[in-house]
């Protein structure tokens, strides 16, 4: 019996690094660029007699930033901390302060382009573990700085079904935090961890194993690994409808493109989470502040957004963008290594000060970084931020292209689709280096090609004279051949149409 | 009242859990201790009229919960203050480039 | 009572000595030196101390006198010599909670009760002996070796707080610290003939105690009269930051203490007293307690506690679902010994298998066992379900009585090895005392007189929570009757 083409379910964990000044229940400080174990006291190093004290800064961000993402703040009417118990070196109670059954946050959602709702089931608030790296002789070593930083978890519904949708909402999720205030949320840096939950299901309810992707520094990573595993997925094995899931835990190897199975949850952990005694509950009227408080910060950051918003037209104004949500794209603050905008952002302010004029090569520029650059960044796997010709090169090759000193073919077959993005050399040495300047360009020799190619094609000519329109393409692609696609084609069909009158 | 399985292969995976290493020995003594305190404590199974009763953890909860928040703020002196490497380093058995050291972890993940 | 200056130092409340050191009647170092001296001369045998912090000791007391000196009013506990439970830092000391696994750690920083103390001008003798990790009721636990009663050294001094109720029953210390969770300050109190007073949870801040059951844990004092541990109580009480259970209230002054019993109603459970447990001699001498409440004015009535009877087990179900969390950090990787070495596993195993004594073991494995997936509901929720009965039995008491009163022990000291080879015999020593834990109320214990062997017998005071007033002045009063507290064992006059 044909099931019918299997359903792909995804549903994503992400860990978010809330932007606090201290740690969530000490006072050290958050620094990532402090020397190792220097930010650590008796509390985060689970010293003998240290207590937990709740951060009332990591409370309110994490308020502030579940409103943001659409969710309630203790609906069951209190939140509560739980200790989650297991044995690892970088976690040195011995025990991560978590919350289980009593979340800060539930019940929120986010809406796609395409309006695919994408609901979040909780977001609550943890404190972050040690970082440990190995040591030549294969030893383990430690640094506690991060030990304690607070982190909110935020885990959807399974309700993403491609690869596409996963990175769209791990994008939204950062714009929304990151305007929410909570946090840089950089997947680069660290401070997003985004862990998707992958398995596939049919039309009869089978459903295959549930692989958690983990390792995953950046948007690319996520929507190719979780293409990749779908794609492996296909194989099975598949468990009839009813039957208790297993789950398996993968690893992303960027390299070679695929994921790598780390372990097996052949049961589930035992954690024994109980209550956390050294920290009191905390009922929604206690809570309640910090809502209002979140309701305000929000309302005022949502109307910077609107002004946030003017300025884009401003911006897009400037460069004669027409469409307004192309141009937020382009306009945006980087924050990813592999955001394109940069590209824009980088070359428009040195064609500017070349003496461009924006409304010029605005929409030039635009359609360069989002069309042809955007594939080859794509196409390659490489970061925006690995596109050497921006900047200098790119300015340089805009105003040529404005001056009408380079026809659009040449842009576009010698410089937009070729490794020359990533080396960045000066246009006019390049033009030099592969022969395309001087003649091949100008009108004379064109029209001397259109002439050879009219001559040498009679019955073409014939059919064109006849109606046959569309016959002239031929014509056309030879001059084209001959002049090593350096000719304007708009120029190639007018001094065509001169000969064939 | 039947028991929860405490026989020496359940002493020996609470003891794995916790990290404790028995020898057979100690495994059957444990054993045996569990039956009668696990007999001792499983009492409380028959207080039917505690089903209904909340858990109580925290005995004297504050009337101001939210009091007990901290700012904020670091703390560069005093008692919440962060320590210093050479305090750290005083107490840790074995360190290596400002970072503590611990024998590699064979089990990936956690 | 006569004057304490007709009594020597060693026999003189801590305030005693205050007002003395005060007068000039005596230097602080003097003081503090007659003690380092009598702890030189008994300690060998009696084991109450594990450390004995002699330069810092004299440091302090020349301190405080040369703060007099320069015209200085005296603090609160100025001059006045203090021992400290070895599972309570001290900063720049030790901190062993009598156990192999935390070999080599130094305290960085004092617990916020010892800071409380050293800021009121108290001077710090040393670290006490307790069972290890505080998990015992004899001190038999200790991985050092035992502390011996004063009364009779062939018998156990109580536990957990064993060192410390033996250093102020011997004369060692006039004041010492300690902590409960299950009855470790009251039960050697009761044991060792001393004042020991466990505040409302929340009280005092447990910031630098090493935590063994931290819903139940309180640190508390350990003194010669109850006048005393009220004082010390006023010190170190209060909220702090860092301790997020710690309350926001001031603590009752110590002169409440003092307040006559007239018209107070002091509830005893009958079942308790007359319960098959309890020895005749401790029977006896509560009901001798009893007579002089009555005669001094308090009313005594029946009153009933109908889940008391489960706290052992619901304590024993709770205290080491916490514990077994909070010992997980003792793995060798930051602080204390580090055995084994091959691999990251066997690091854990041999530590832990190194450092911690069978009690302790056997604690971690009962917590972890009651935690553990499929086991919770029927151990732990049930525990603390039952935790929430004991502790409205107590709230429904208190509507008709100002306290609950009773022997805090079932049996006075009973001889070293009687009940270690039993763990469950051992765990019924805190049949009274558990339960004031599981419910957070205060409960204070004062000697009311000996048994036929001469052996001390405890008296418990419960009292509603933040109510450690009424406490006191039960207690005051049954102390104020049987007049012992200024006798010393004959070895150690």
């Amino acid at each position: 019996m044909k099931e019918g083409a299997p359903r792909l379910v995804v549903g994503v964990e992400v860990h978010v690094q809330l932007g606090t000044r201290t740690k969530a229940f000490c006072a050290c400080p958050v620094d990532f660029g402090a020397a190792p174990n220097t930010l650590c006291c008796p509390v985060c190093m689970g010293h003998p007699g240290a207590l937990p004290v709740l951060n009332r800064g990591a409370l309110e961000t994490a308020v502030r930033a579940g409103l943001a993402l659409g969710c309630t703040v203790a609906p069951k009417g209190r939140t509560q901390w739980d200790r989650k118990n297991y044995f690892y070196p970088d976690l040195p109670k011995g025990y991560q302060i978590t919350q289980y059954e009593h979340p800060l946050c539930e019940n929120g959602a986010l809406a796609l382009s395409d309006g695919t709702r994408v609901r979040i089931r909780r977001a609550h608030l943890e404190e972050d573990t040690g970082k440990s790296s190995h040591a030549a002789d294969g030893a383990t070593l430690l640094d506690f700085n991060r030990c304690g930083v607070p982190l909110l978890e935020i885990v959807t519904e399974p309700d993403l079904s491609t690869p596409a949708e996963v990175e769209e909402y791990l994008r939204l999720l950062q714009e929304r935090l990151r305007l929410a205030g909570a946090s840089e949320c950089s997947m680069e840096k660290g401070q997003m961890r985004c862990e998707p939950n992958v398995n596939l299901e049919r039309g009869d309810g089978s459903a295959t194993a549930i692989s958690e992707l983990k390792n995953l520094n950046s948007f690319a990573m996520a929507r190719e690994a979780v293409g990749y595993e779908a794609k492996r997925l296909e194989d099975g094995p598949w468990l009839p409808r009813g039957r208790a899931l297993l789950r398996a835990t993968f690893g992303w190897d960027d390299g070679a493109k695929r994921t790598i199975l780390q372990r097996t949850k052949e049961t589930a952990a035992d954690y024994r989470y109980f209550p956390e005694p050294d920290l009191p509950v905390l009922p929604a009227e206690a809570l309640r502040p910090f809502v209002e408080a979140g309701k305000a910060a929000l309302e005022e950051s949502s109307q910077r957004e609107v002004g946030e918003e003017a300025r884009f037209k401003a911006e897009a104004e400037k460069y004669n963008l027409q469409d307004l949500a192309r141009a937020m794209k382009l306009l945006a603050k980087t924050v990813e290594p592999e955001d394109i905008s940069q590209v824009f952002t980088v070359t428009a302010q040195v064609a500017e000060e070349r003496g461009l004029n924006p409304r010029d090569f605005g929409p030039i520029l635009a359609n360069w970084v989002q069309g042809p650059i955007a594939a080859h960044v794509r196409a390659r796997s490489i970061k925006a931020s690995m596109v050497r010709a921006q900047g200098r090169s790119l300015a340089r090759l805009l105003e040529m292209t404005l001056k009408n000193e380079i026809p659009t073919e040449v842009v576009k077959v010698h410089f937009l689709s070729t490794d020359w993005l990533e080396v960045g050399t000066d246009p006019e040495m390049m033009l030099k280096e592969k022969g395309l300047t001087g003649a091949q360009t100008d009108d004379d020799s064109i029209r001397a090609a259109c002439a050879e190619v009219v001559a040498a094609n009679p019955d073409i000519v014939a059919k064109i004279r006849g109606g046959k329109v569309q016959a002239r393409a031929a014509l056309v692609g030879q001059v084209m051949k001959k002049t090593r696609g350096t000719a304007d084609p708009a120029r190639v069909n007018a001094l065509l149409d001169e000969l064939l009158r | 009242m039947e028991l929860p399985p405490h026989g020496p292969g359940e002493v020996r995976r609470i003891a794995g859990l916790a990290r404790i290493r028995l020898t057979d020995a100690e495994c059957a003594a444990l054993s045996v201790d569990f039956g009668r305190i696990l007999e001792y404590v499983g009492r409380l199974r028959a207080r039917d009229e505690a089903a209904a009763a909340e858990p109580l953890v925290h005995a004297v909860p504050s009337g101001e919960p939210a009091a007990s928040l901290r700012p904020d703020e670091p703390a560069p002196e005093g008692p919440a203050a962060p320590l210093r490497w050479e305090e750290v380093r005083a107490l840790v058995p074995d360190s290596a480039e400002g970072r503590l050291r611990v024998p590699r972890v064979l089990e990936e993940g956690r | 009572m006569g004057d304490p200056r007709d009594l020597p130092l060693h026999a003189r409340p801590a305030a005693a000595l205050r007002a003395a050191i005060a007068a000039a009647e005596v230097t602080a170092e003097a003081v503090t030196r007659h003690f380092l001296d009598r702890i030189r001369r008994f300690d060998g045998s009696l084991h109450s101390f594990l450390r004995v912090d002699e330069e810092g000791a004299l440091r302090a007391a020349r301190g405080c006198d040369a703060r007099r000196a320069a015209g200085n009013l005296p603090r609160a506990l100025e001059g006045v010599p203090v021992a400290v439970k070895d599972n309570l830092n001290v900063a720049g000391l030790p901190t062993t909670c009598a156990s192999r696994i935390l070999e080599g750690f130094v305290a960085p920083r004092d617990a916020t009760a010892v800071a409380r103390l050293r800021a009121a001008g108290a001077v710090f003798l040393g670290k006490t002996n307790l069972d290890e990790f505080a998990m015992g009721s004899s001190t038999e636990n200790s991985a050092f070796g035992p502390t011996r009663n004063p009364w009779d050294p062939a018998r156990v001094p109580g536990g957990s707080s064993g060192g410390s109720a033996a250093a102020v029953a011997a004369g060692l210390a006039p004041l010492a610290l300690g902590s409960d969770t299950g009855g470790s300050i009251r039960q050697p109190a009761a044991l060792c003939g001393v004042a020991g007073l466990k505040p409302t949870y929340g009280r005092v801040s447990r910031s630098g105690l090493v935590a063994f059951g931290s819903s139940l844990d309180q640190v508390g004092p350990l003194a010669r009269t109850v006048g005393d541990a009220a004082a010390a109580l006023a010190v170190i009480a209060g909220r702090d930051p860092l301790d997020a259970t710690s309350l926001a209230v001031e603590p009752p002054a110590p002169e409440a203490a003092a307040v006559s019993v007239q018209g107070m109603r002091v509830g005893v459970v009958r079942e308790h007293l007359e319960g098959p447990g309890v020895e005749p001699g401790v029977r006896a001498a509560v009901e001798r307690a009893l007579e002089a409440l009555r005669a001094a004015g308090a009313e005594v009535r029946e009153a009933s506690l109908p889940h008391a009877g489960d706290g052992i087990a619901v304590y024993y179900l709770v205290a080491t679902s916490e514990a077994s969390s909070n010992l997980a950090r003792y793995d060798g990787v930051r602080y204390g010994l580090r055995a084994g070495g091959g691999d990251l596993a066997a690091l854990y195993e041999e530590t832990r298998d190194r450092g911690f004594g069978a009690e302790v073991k056997r604690r971690i494995l009962l917590g972890t066992f009651a935690l553990s997936a499929g086991y919770a509901d029927a151990y732990y929720q049930r525990a603390l379900r039952v935790r929430r009965l004991i502790a409205d039995d107590f709230e429904r008491a208190f509507r008709q009585v100002d306290a609950l009163v009773g022997p805090t022990s079932p049996t006075t000291a009973f001889p070293l090895g009687a009940k270690t080879s039993d763990p469950l015999a051992m765990y019924l020593c805190d049949v009274f005392s558990v339960p004031a834990n599981l419910a957070g109320i205060p409960a204070a214990s004062v000697s009311c007189g000996t048994d036929a062997a001469g052996l001390p017998v405890g008296f418990q005071v419960q009292a509603p929570v933040l109510r450690e007033d009424a406490a006191l002045r039960v207690a005051a009063c049954v102390e104020a009757a049987t007049g012992a507290w200024h006798r010393l064992p004959e070895a150690f006059a």
